[in-house]
């Protein structure tokens, strides 16, 4: 029988900081554009602020 | 044959009535419409031109034995006999091709309309029908672009009418080029994926008291879902981790008036009749939408200046 898992584990699978912090952000679709862009709020870094994402296309027939 | 009794078929999941309406009977519209049946929405009106390709039986609800035969009514005869409480009507007809008439008795017969199709001409004709008629509508599809991997991130869009939210034209003006609707690769566990959340989304419409109703935030009314495979970098960061996960996003009202809804970012509708409407606890609501600050001060100081004219103007007469 295998040894169970220590903790550590547990805590590799939890997310980072940042990861948490990313996860809490609100996004906003620009419709003229087709790119998903993050809220900004004061006092954001610009360096760190995530990029947009464009809106890829969509299909299925 | 038999049909099973009713109340054991709902024994250990209350059912949850409504009509529907799917135009698109395809990958997405497919696996929608045999979910909605489950669910127990009847009728369901399916319309769809097309028939059934070989390439399309990977990723379809039908098979082999159905090759060559019109996937609406095919469909929807697999949906009857599957689900008999389950009232499925297959329309073989381009939505877009239908009368104003035709179309607008389908929607208005329907609770809640689905457009799943891959044309974006289609979707936008659906959402001018449903305005006109007053139906919510959903909108679900799959993102596919060379920079993503094949079927990575599923968006669903969903509109209430009356302005209560944007509606599809508002949320899609840069989808305008037939080119970017090409059928594309795909994977069939990613699309039952966004099936199976697009038929909550329909239940949440249709029954706006139901405490699932609590998925829709009216704020928010895209929602974007990230499937099993890897994270692309291209969607790395709206999906920091790998694996299953969504986001509502937020559709702003245009800048200028829509010319489908005619809804724009300073005359939006009320958030507060949208959370009503919609059965979303009233804790959710967002505020009223305000004035701008800078319209409001740029009127004031043009007044003040022509006020201060005109007493200039009089006392050069006088």
């Amino acid at each position: 029988m295998g040894a169970a898992p220590e903790i550590q584990t547990l805590r590799q699978a939890e997310l980072t900081e940042e990861q948490a912090r990313e996860k809490e952000r609100q996004w906003f679709l620009d419709a003229e554009t087709g790119e998903i862009k993050p809220d900004v709020h004061a006092g954001d870094d610009p360096r760190t602020r995530p990029r947009p994402v464009r809106a890829a296309r969509w299909t299925f027939d | 044959m038999t049909e099973p009794p009713e109340d054991r078929v709902w024994a250990r999941h209350p059912r949850r009535t409504g009509a529907v309406l799917i135009v698109g009977a395809g990958a997405v519209g497919g696996f929608v419409a045999e979910e909605l049946a489950r669910i127990g929405f009847s009728p369901l009106h399916l319309v769809d031109p097309d028939t059934l390709a070989v390439e399309n039986i990977v990723r379809h609800p039908l098979g082999a034995p159905e090759l060559g035969r019109p996937k609406a009514s095919a469909l929807a005869g697999r949906i009857r006999r599957d689900f008999p409480s389950c009232a499925a009507v297959g329309h073989c007809a381009d939505f877009l091709e239908l009368s104003a008439q035709e179309q607008r008795a389908l929607v208005r017969e329907a609770d809640v309309v689905v457009a799943a199709t891959d044309s974006a001409a289609c979707q936008r004709e659906v959402n001018e029908v449903a305005l006109v008629v007053g139906r919510p509508a959903v909108y679900p599809a799959v993102w596919v672009d060379p920079r993503i991997r094949d079927a990575e991130v599923g968006e669903i869009l969903w509109v209430l009418p009356g302005r209560r939210t944007p509606c599809y034209a508002c949320a899609a003006a840069f989808r305008r080029a037939a080119s970017d609707t090409q059928a594309a690769r795909g994977a069939r566990v990613d699309i039952q994926l966004i099936a199976l959340a697009t038929a909550q989304v329909v239940t949440a419409l249709a029954h706006p008291g139901d405490a699932r109703a609590g998925i829709l935030d009216p704020r928010r009314t895209a929602i974007y879902l990230h499937g099993f495979t890897p994270t692309s970098p291209g969607v790395e960061s709206i999906f920091p981790t790998d694996g299953l996960s969504s986001r509502s996003v937020r559709v702003p009202f245009p800048p200028r008036p829509c010319p489908s809804c005619r809804g724009w970012r300073y005359v939006a509708s009320s958030d507060a009749s949208a959370t009503r409407e919609a059965g979303v606890p009233s804790s959710r609501a967002a505020p009223e939408p305000r004035w701008p600050v800078g319209a409001v001060l740029a009127a004031v100081l043009l007044l003040v200046t022509v006020l201060f004219v005109i007493s200039l103007a009089q006392g050069t007469h006088s």
